[in-house]
């Protein structure tokens, strides 16, 4: 073949391209990078991903930054399709933030605010007050019922349970300790006494 | 008892109810009905009014075209036959707000006021006809004690059973396992309420069941309890066997502290976290909270002579130690002519063959279940055998009557107004309240929680105090003080029965999803025995629970009459003056069952971690 009628084939491939139907790239695209790249490309900033399924439902929750900081407004892009035909869930969306205190009470810092879907994505653009644990809740109506999803989030570095339960570990051994050195010298009293 | 709730509970479960047909009124009315195939073949079905999840076999129905609805209810299922409009359509509203809560509906109005007239007819009359009648025929007004005992012992294997030194281990190391699997799960588990076992095991499993079991077993809990195994484990370093040497120091316990006054301390400061900090709700809490209570008990048994925390400090111990009373099983010496001669009292000292009592009692004299913690101790050191396990008539501390103790007392009414106020806050009508104290005062939401706690807790003790003032006054008894502290006792079947029918609700109804979450303890995403899809209907039908609890009032109210009547003959001899002093405290009780059946009549919100 020679080179004329290659460059000539592909002027008419290129001619064919412009008059095939164009269609809204939009169910391929999450936040308008494609979705095969998106968690290869993008974002550049850390990011929180978390992913739930709620019956048929896939969950996938992302937030900006992944390590919020206090006082600092933040997104969440909240995106869920069917688990099985990957098709978007288009209802409408409530989203809750609440701070959860070490004793188990809750302030709400966000919401509920019901949002629909824009670009495929939920957006929320909470600010969290302060670090300490939070809970996202999400609630969306789902069939005959309204369903509810929760996500934790951690904003900064707060007390872990890790960091309890080495306190608990230690006041334990503490304990030992002190009972241990307390019946040592109880016991020599004694053999003084006795001597 | 036993075999009439548990029948109730089969025939309620095999019992089909009747099914409506509304195809025509929707067709009529152009209705969108919504049919999910995969839903239709399910065993459960979610009632569209009440959001609650109901078994299809045994639930009301309504037929709509090829779809058919289910209800928990006639209430919930005469709801969408008199507004179809309303509830069958694509997406239809609940009586919820809020997303995963369910709102139970409670008793229903005729129920109640007939339980009421129940109550009205029963409380003015009904001991003093049986008195009189018995009286006509002869026998002395005196009640007689309650002599019926059933040695559970008799048989030796059963005593060799019971005596073997690593059975308490065995239960013990069972229960810590569990216990274990709270704090894991709690402290590291998925935070969601609704997919971490901690909160189902702890408040629904746990909390709730507890008072069944003291109600057929007694103090059978403390010979389980977790804490006290690992506490006692640590302490000697062994699993069983007489303490010998330890690691304790073995000081006494304070003077002042001893009595039950820590424990109940403890008990309303639960409470307050229970309810006020919504702890039930918080995995994670609820882990710290088990940590904490073993932290007391490891200390107290590190520093302390004995299970002096089991005696004093335990709230779980002095509430079931207190309900106890009333339980069918009690551990006591058969013969007191043989304790009168045992020169050795090993019972209280030990022996080789086990510790003495740990919590400070001497058998020989024990007459009440109230301190006693079941361990055990006592039958394996008496070397004559003479201390046994007896099956009794129910309530037979609480007819023996006594002088009653203070600290005792006040936790009988303190138990009475928390689990009624406990009730309270999970209906809607406590949101109101709360709201109206925050804004007509303006304060936080934490502080008018506390504040009308505060109140719902002094208030029946102010009251109960006011009638016992009027009944020595009416009865001519020298001190206020003894008519209170008396008749404080006969309020406990009325505590424990409406605990009963509030924690049916919880057990009953939540308790079933313990199968789903087995699979998946720390919401992990695990399915280790393939049960973590299942959505598990609850084990009795809403109309089953509300006959039950309103059977569960009754004859709580009952033995808190016969309570009283006998406490009235041992205090006011001349029997029309006992009759008459007797009616501020019939007042009495019967405002507590009456609230305990308004309360059940309210709806009420239920966990959303159990639903």
């Amino acid at each position: 073949m020679s080179r004329t009628r290659v460059a000539l084939s592909l002027l008419l491939g290129a001619l064919l391209l412009l008059v095939v139907p164009s269609t809204p790239a939009w169910a391929h695209h999450i936040m308008g990078i494609p979705h095969y790249s998106y968690d290869e490309n993008y974002p550049q900033a850390p990011v929180l991903k978390l992913i739930e399924n709620v019956g048929q439902w896939e969950f996938q929750l992302t937030a900006y930054p992944g390590k919020p900081v206090p006082g600092v407004p933040t997104e969440l892009h909240v995106y869920v399709v069917d688990a099985q035909s990957r098709s978007l869930y288009r209802q409408p969306l409530t989203l809750e933030v609440e701070r959860l205190s070490l004793l188990g009470s809750r302030h709400e810092v966000f919401g509920p605010r019901e949002v629909t879907l824009s670009e495929n994505v939920y957006k929320f653009y909470p600010t969290y007050d302060a670090v300490g644990n939070y809970e996202i809740t999400l609630s969306f109506p789902d069939g005959e019922i309204t369903s509810t999803l929760t996500f934790p989030m951690v904003v900064g570095e707060p007390g872990s349970p890790a960091l309890i339960l080495g306190g608990c570990v230690g006041g334990f051994v503490l304990l030992l300790l002190t009972v241990r050195s307390l019946k040592i010298k109880r016991a020599r009293r004694a053999a003084r006494r006795a001597s | 008892m036993f075999v009439l709730v548990s029948g109730l509970v089969v025939w309620d479960q095999r019992t089909a109810r009747d099914s409506v047909d509304l195809t025509e009124v929707a067709a009529a009315a152009g209705l969108e009905v919504q049919t999910h195939e995969d839903q239709q073949e399910a065993a459960v079905a979610r009632d569209v009014v009440c959001n609650m999840t109901v078994r299809r076999a045994t639930a009301y129905q309504v037929t709509v075209a090829e779809r058919t609805y289910f209800f928990c209810s006639t209430y919930c299922r005469d709801a969408v036959v008199a507004e179809p409009a309303r509830w069958i359509q694509a997406h239809p509203p609940s009586l919820t707000a809020g997303a995963d809560k369910h709102l139970m509906r409670g008793i229903p109005a005729w129920m109640y006021q007939y339980g009421v007239l129940i109550l009205l007819l029963v409380s003015f009359g009904l001991f003093e006809l049986l008195s009189w009648l018995r009286e006509r025929r002869g026998a002395p007004l005196t009640q007689p004690a309650l002599d019926a005992r059933q040695d559970l012992l008799g048989a030796a294997w059963v005593r060799r059973l019971v005596t073997w030194k690593p059975l308490r281990f065995c239960f013990q190391s069972v229960c810590a396992a569990f216990f274990c699997l709270i704090i894991y799960a709690g402290l590291f588990g998925n935070q969601n309420p609704s997919m971490n076992v901690a909160p189902l095991l702890t408040w629904t499993i746990w909390w709730a069941g507890l008072i069944f079991l003291i109600l057929y077993f007694g103090k059978l809990w403390c010979f389980v309890c977790p804490w006290d195994g690992i506490a006692t484990w640590i302490e000697r370093l062994k699993p069983w066997g007489p303490r010998q040497s330890g690691m304790g120091l073995g000081l006494r316990w304070p003077r002042k502290l001893r009595n039950i006054w820590p424990a109940v301390g403890l008990f309303v400061l639960l409470t307050w976290v229970e309810l006020g900090l919504g702890v039930t709700m918080v995995p994670r809490v609820t882990a710290y909270l088990a940590l904490g209570m073993l932290g007391m008990a490891v200390t107290s048994v590190l520093v302390f002579d004995r299970k002096a925390f089991c005696r004093y400090g335990c709230l779980v111990g002095r509430v079931s130690g207190l309900y106890a009373l009333f339980s069918p099983i009690e551990v006591r010496s058969k013969d007191d002519a043989v304790c009168s001669t045992c020169r050795t009292m090993d019972c209280y000292k030990g022996n080789a063959e086990g510790d003495g009592c740990p919590t400070f009692e001497f058998p020989r004299t024990m007459q009440r279940n109230t301190y006693c913690i079941s361990c055990g101790e006592c039958l394996k050191t008496c070397p004559h055998g003479n201390t046994t396990v007896r099956l009794r008539p129910w309530a037979s501390d609480l007819a023996q009557g006594g002088k009653g103790r203070s600290d005792e007392a006040f936790l009988a009414i303190v138990l009475l107004s928390m689990t009624g106020f406990h009730g309270l806050t999970m209906t809607p009508r406590w949101g109101e309240w709360s709201d109206a104290v925050q804004s007509s005062l303006a304060i936080p939401a934490q502080a008018s929680f506390s504040l009308l706690m505060v109140g719902l807790l002094v208030l029946p003790v102010l009251l109960f105090a006011l009638l016992s003032k009027a009944t020595a006054m009416i009865g001519r008894v020298a001190r206020t003080r003894t008519v209170f502290l008396r008749y404080a006792y006969a309020l406990l079947p009325i505590a424990l029965f409406y605990h009963l029918a509030h924690n049916a609700e919880h057990f009953l109804m939540e308790g079933p999803k313990l199968l789903a979450l087995a699979s998946d303890p720390c919401g992990w995403g695990w399915d280790l025995f393939g049960t973590a899809g299942w959505a598990v209907p609850p084990m009795i039908t809403l109309e089953g629970l509300w006959i039950l609890q309103v059977f569960f009032v009754v004859i709580g109210h009952l033995y808190g009459l016969w309570i009283s009547e006998r406490t009235t003959r041992g205090l006011v001899p001349d029997r029309l003056r006992g009759i008459l002093a007797q009616i501020p405290m019939l007042l009495a009780m019967l405002a507590s069952s009456t609230v305990s059946l308004w309360l059940l009549n309210q709806p009420m919100e239920m966990r959303v971690s159990a639903m």
